[in-house]
C-alpha cells in the first residue's frame, strides 16, 4: 500500500499528472489504472475522487474488472448447456420494442418493386401469415434485401408485406418475457446470410459445407450426411456427453448415420431435464413439419407463432425446474432472420469459404436474430449489445471444454462466455415466467388474411400494405417458386430419413410438450 | 472532424501451437492454429473523459495468436469509433472516427503480432458514449475481430467542456495581458496592467484547478 499511497500523490497533482502523461505516457496510463483498481480495492475511491469523479473512477475500475473476470476453462462453472433454436424470425419483428436495446419497429418505411411505399405495422393477433407469402430468406433474397447495407430491399425480395409486420410486446405469450426477465442480445446475427438447413449446419459445425440453399448432402457414391466435423463430435473425442434433441424432424441427421445415432426425442430431454441427467451439451429442436400447411411448432411461417411460443415455455421450463440450471446455460436462439425486416448490417467475418465477391461470400453473417440466454448467471433484465452468431455458442462450449476450433468461425468469434456475469453470486431463483397454453396449428385456410388491423396479404402478387378495412375474401395467389424449398421436411419428402432407417413420426401434443394431458389434449 | 493517426508495431514469431498441423490438414490450410479465448486482441486506452469538439486521443494495442490473422487477404485496418452504441460494423456505427488506419507493419504468414496504433478524434456530442473498435480487411471491410465486448466508456463532459473552455478563456486573457505589459511604456499603465496580470494569474490557476477537477488527469487541457 505504501507504494500505492506514493504513487496516488503523483496523479492526484494535476501538474504532476499532467507532466506524467506527456512524458512517459505508457507509465502514467499503466500507475492510474493501477491506482484505480487499487481504489476501489482498497476503498479509497474518495482519495481519488479529488481528480475523477467517484463514479467515473467506480465505473472504470469495474469495467476494466470485468475484462477479466471469465473464469479459467476448468472453474467456468457451467456444466450443462442446453441451445434451443427456433425457426425464422427477426430481431426487429420480434424484440424491435425491447427496453434498452437497439430496436426498430413502428415508423420504418420499405419500398417494393413497383416503386410503392409501405410502412412497418403491427401484426397483432395475426399468429400465422396465412395467404401471405413466406418472406424470402435465401441466399440471394438477403442479399437483395441487405441491398449494399441499406437495408431496404425487404420488399424488394420475394417477399409482400408480411415481411414488414412486427409483433409488440403483449403480442407474444413467452419470449418477451424470457427476454426481459434474463440476457438478451441485439447484435446476435444468425450465421449466413441464408436460409434454414446452411444457418442450422453453421449452429452444430461452424461451416455450411459450402451449402449456400436447402439441399439435401448426397453425395455421389450414395453416401448421406456431411462429414461429421461438428461440436458433437469434438465433444464425444473429448469424453464429454452430448445429445441432439428433436421433435418430429432430426436435423442431426445431415450428418447421416452418426447424427441419427446421438439422436433422442423431445420427450427424452423433459425426463432427462427432471432428472438431473442432461449431457453436458443438448441441441434441441421444435416441430418442422407442416411450415408450408401452418401446422408446425417451429414459429416458422406459417406456423402458429403460439405453438412454438409454447414449445420454447416447456423447454425453459423443464431447464428452470431442473437441478442442473444451478450450472447451466440454456440459449433460446431463432436459425435465421425468415425474411423479416431488421435494420442492423450485419457483419463479413472470416470463413473457411470467405469471398471477395458477395455472391459467393460465406462470411457474410445473417440479419439480427431474437436470442436469450437463461442460466443462473447471466444478467437479469440485460441487453448485451456484443457482437455474436452461432459459433459464439459453439466457441464457448469448446472454451469450456478445451476443444480445438471447428472453423475460422468460431476462431474469430466473440465468446459469447463473457456476457455472462461470473463475478456476482449466481441468482439461482427463476423468475416468474409464464406457461402459455399449449395450442396446435391449423392448417391454413385458403383465404386472404385480414388481420385485426385490417392489414391484408398480397392479390395476385401485388403487395397491399395499408390498413384496408372493409375487404371482401380473396383466394391467395400461388405460392412463388423458389429454387429450393425452405421447409425441412424436404428430409421426409425426399426419403433421405427412410434411407438412413429413421422412423418419422408426426407432432402431436404429446410429443411435443412436456404435460400436454393437463389442457385435456390428446396425441 | 480531425484524425491524426501513428501506427507502429513489430511482429514477433512465435511458435505455432502443436494443434496447427492437424487444423492446416482438416480444413486446407485456412485455420489458425492457436485459439485463445480471444486469438485477436483489441487494448484499447482512452481517457474516461472528453471535452466536446477537442481531439481525443486514443491508442490501439492489436495483438494476435499465431497464425490468427492468416486467413487475411487484404490489408488490414484498425478502425475505432465514438458512439452512442457499436453497430456491426465500422461503417454501420454512427459516430465520429477516432482512427482508421492500416496495421504497420501487417500481419506475417504464421506469426504472433502486435502493434500499436494511436489516433485522435473530436467528439461530437454530449453525454457516454462507447468506443467501437474492429480490427477490418480492406475492401469488404471483412471483420476480424471487434471490441463489443468490453468497450471503454467516454464521458464526453459537459461541465469538463464549460470548465476547460473557462481555462482556455482566462490564459487566453492571461496571455493577452502578459503581451500588453511587456510593451507598456508608460508607468501607470505598467501598475495596472502588473496588477491585471497578478489577477488573471489567480483566475487561471483557480480555473485551472476546477477544469482538472471536472475533467480529470487525462484530458490535456
Amino acid at each position: 500500500m505504501g507504494a500505492a499511497r506514493g504513487s496516488m500523490g503523483d496523479i492526484r497533482d494535476p501538474l504532476d499528472a499532467e507532466r506524467l502523461q506527456a512524458t512517459a505516457p505508457d507509465a502514467y496510463h499503466t500507475r492510474r489504472e493501477f491506482l484505480q483498481r487499487t481504489a476501489v480495492t482498497a476503498g479509497l475511491a474518495a482519495g481519488l475522487g479529488l481528480v475523477l469523479d467517484p463514479d467515473t473512477v467506480v465505473a472504470e475500475a469495474a469495467r476494466r474488472q470485468r475484462a477479466h473476470q471469465i473464469p479459467s476453462p476448468r472453474n467456468l462453472p457451467i456444466d450443462t448447456f442446453v441451445v434451443l433454436m427456433m425457426e425464422n424470425r427477426s430481431f426487429d419483428h420480434y424484440l424491435g420494442w425491447l427496453p434498452g436495446a437497439d430496436g426498430r419497429q413502428a415508423g420504418l418505411t420499405f419500398t417494393d418493386g413497383q416503386g410503392q411505399t409501405h410502412s412497418t405495422y403491427r401484426l397483432r393477433d395475426n399468429y400465422q401469415g396465412c395467404g401471405f407469402l413466406d418472406p424470402d430468406h435465401s441466399w440471394q433474397g438477403g442479399r437483395t434485401e441487405l441491398d449494399g447495407g441499406r437495408m431496404d430491399g425487404f420488399l424488394r425480395a420475394q417477399s409482400d408485406v408480411f415481411s414488414i409486420g412486427y409483433y409488440a410486446e403483449p403480442d407474444l405469450p413467452f419470449t418477451p418475457h424470457v427476454a426481459k426477465a434474463f440476457t438478451a442480445f441485439d447484435r446476435f446475427f444468425c450465421s449466413l446470410l441464408a436460409s434454414t438447413y446452411p444457418n442450422r449446419e453453421y449452429m452444430h459445425s461452424g461451416q455450411s459445407y459450402g451449402m449456400m440453399d436447402n439441399s439435401l448432402p448426397f453425395s455421389p457414391d450414395g453416401e448421406l450426411g456431411f462429414p461429421d466435423t461438428t461440436i458433437f463430435h469434438a465433444l464425444s473425442q473429448a469424453g464429454v456427453s452430448n445429445r441432439y434433441f428433436f421433435t418430429d424432424i432430426p436435423v442431426s441427421a445431415l450428418w447421416g448415420a452418426p447424427g441419427i445415432a446421438r439422436s433422442s426425442q423431445v420427450q427424452t430431454y423433459y425426463e432427462q431435464a427432471a432428472t438431473g441427467t442432461l449431457p453436458a451439451l443438448s441441441f434441441v429442436d421444435p416441430a418442422f413439419n407442416g411450415e408450408d400447411q401452418g401446422t408446425s411448432g417451429d414459429e416458422h411461417p406459417h406456423g402458429d407463432v403460439r405453438v412454438g411460443q409454447a414449445f420454447v415455455a416447456d423447454v425453459v421450463h423443464a431447464f428452470l425446474e431442473s437441478p442442473q440450471y444451478k450450472r447451466g446455460a440454456l440459449f433460446i436462439v431463432y436459425d435465421e432472420w425468415g425474411g423479416f425486416f431488421d435494420h442492423v448490417v450485419p457483419p463479413r467475418v472470416p470463413d473457411l469459404r470467405a469471398s471477395a465477391d458477395l455472391n459467393s461470400d460465406f462470411g457474410q453473417m445473417g440479419f439480427r436474430i431474437p436470442a436469450v440466454v437463461v442460466s443462473p448467471y447471466a444478467r437479469r433484465g440485460y441487453v448485451d449489445h456484443t457482437i455474436y452468431g452461432f459459433e459464439s455458442i459453439l466457441k464457448m462450449i469448446r472454451y469450456r471444454y478445451g476443444l480445438a476450433p471447428l472453423t475460422p468461425r468460431d476462431l474469430f468469434a466473440n465468446n459469447i462466455a463473457a456476457a455472462f456475469d461470473f463475478e456476482s453470486k449466481p441468482d439461482y431463483t427463476p423468475p416468474a415466467l409464464p406457461q402459455p397454453p399449449e395450442v396446435m396449428s391449423e392448417e391454413c385456410s385458403g383465404s386472404m388474411p385480414v388481420d385485426s388491423s385490417g392489414n391484408v396479404g398480397l392479390d395476385d402478387g401485388t403487395l397491399l400494405g395499408s390498413p384496408i378495412t372493409g375487404l371482401p375474401t380473396i383466394q391467395p395467389p400461388a405460392p412463388l417458386e423458389r429454387p429450393k424449398p425452405h421447409d425441412l421436411d424436404t428430409m421426409l419428402t425426399s426419403g433421405y430419413l427412410e434411407r438412413l432407417h429413421f422412423r418419422y413420426r408426426k407432432a402431436t401434443p404429446s410429443t411435443m410438450f412436456r404435460h400436454p394431458s393437463k389442457l385435456g389434449l390428446s396425441g | 472532424m480531425r484524425v491524426r493517426v501513428r501506427l507502429r508495431g513489430t511482429a514477433a514469431v512465435a511458435a505455432i501451437a502443436t494443434t496447427t498441423a492437424a487444423l492446416t490438414v482438416a480444413f486446407g490450410g485456412g485455420l489458425a492454429g492457436a485459439d485463445s479465448f480471444n486469438p485477436v486482441r483489441l487494448a484499447i486506452t482512452i481517457a474516461p473523459v472528453a471535452r466536446l469538439a477537442k481531439p481525443l486521443a486514443i491508442t490501439v494495442n492489436v495483438s494476435a495468436d499465431a497464425g490468427a490473422l492468416d486467413t487475411a487477404t487484404a490489408p488490414l485496418r484498425i478502425r475505432a469509433k465514438l458512439a452512442d452504441e457499436c453497430g456491426g460494423t465500422f461503417d454501420t456505427t454512427p459516430g465520429p472516427v477516432l482512427i482508421d488506419e492500416p496495421l504497420n507493419p501487417q500481419p506475417a504468414t504464421g506469426q504472433a503480432y502486435q502493434a500499436t496504433g494511436h489516433g485522435s478524434g473530436d467528439p461530437t456530442a454530449y453525454g457516454q458514449k462507447t468506443v467501437c473498435a474492429f480490427l477490418e480487411e480492406e475492401g469488404d471491410d471483412r471483420q476480424f475481430a471487434n471490441d463489443t465486448v468490453d468497450p471503454p466508456m467516454v464521458d464526453v463532459s459537459k461541465p469538463c467542456t464549460l470548465a476547460a473552455a473557462r481555462y482556455d478563456a482566462a490564459r487566453k486573457a492571461l496571455a493577452r495581458a502578459k503581451r500588453q505589459l511587456r510593451h507598456a511604456k508608460r508607468r501607470a499603465n505598467r501598475a495596472r496592467l502588473k496588477k491585471l496580470v497578478a489577477k488573471r494569474s489567480k483566475t487561471v490557476a483557480r480555473d485551472r484547478r476546477a477544469a482538472r477537477s471536472a475533467c480529470g488527469p487525462g484530458v490535456p487541457l
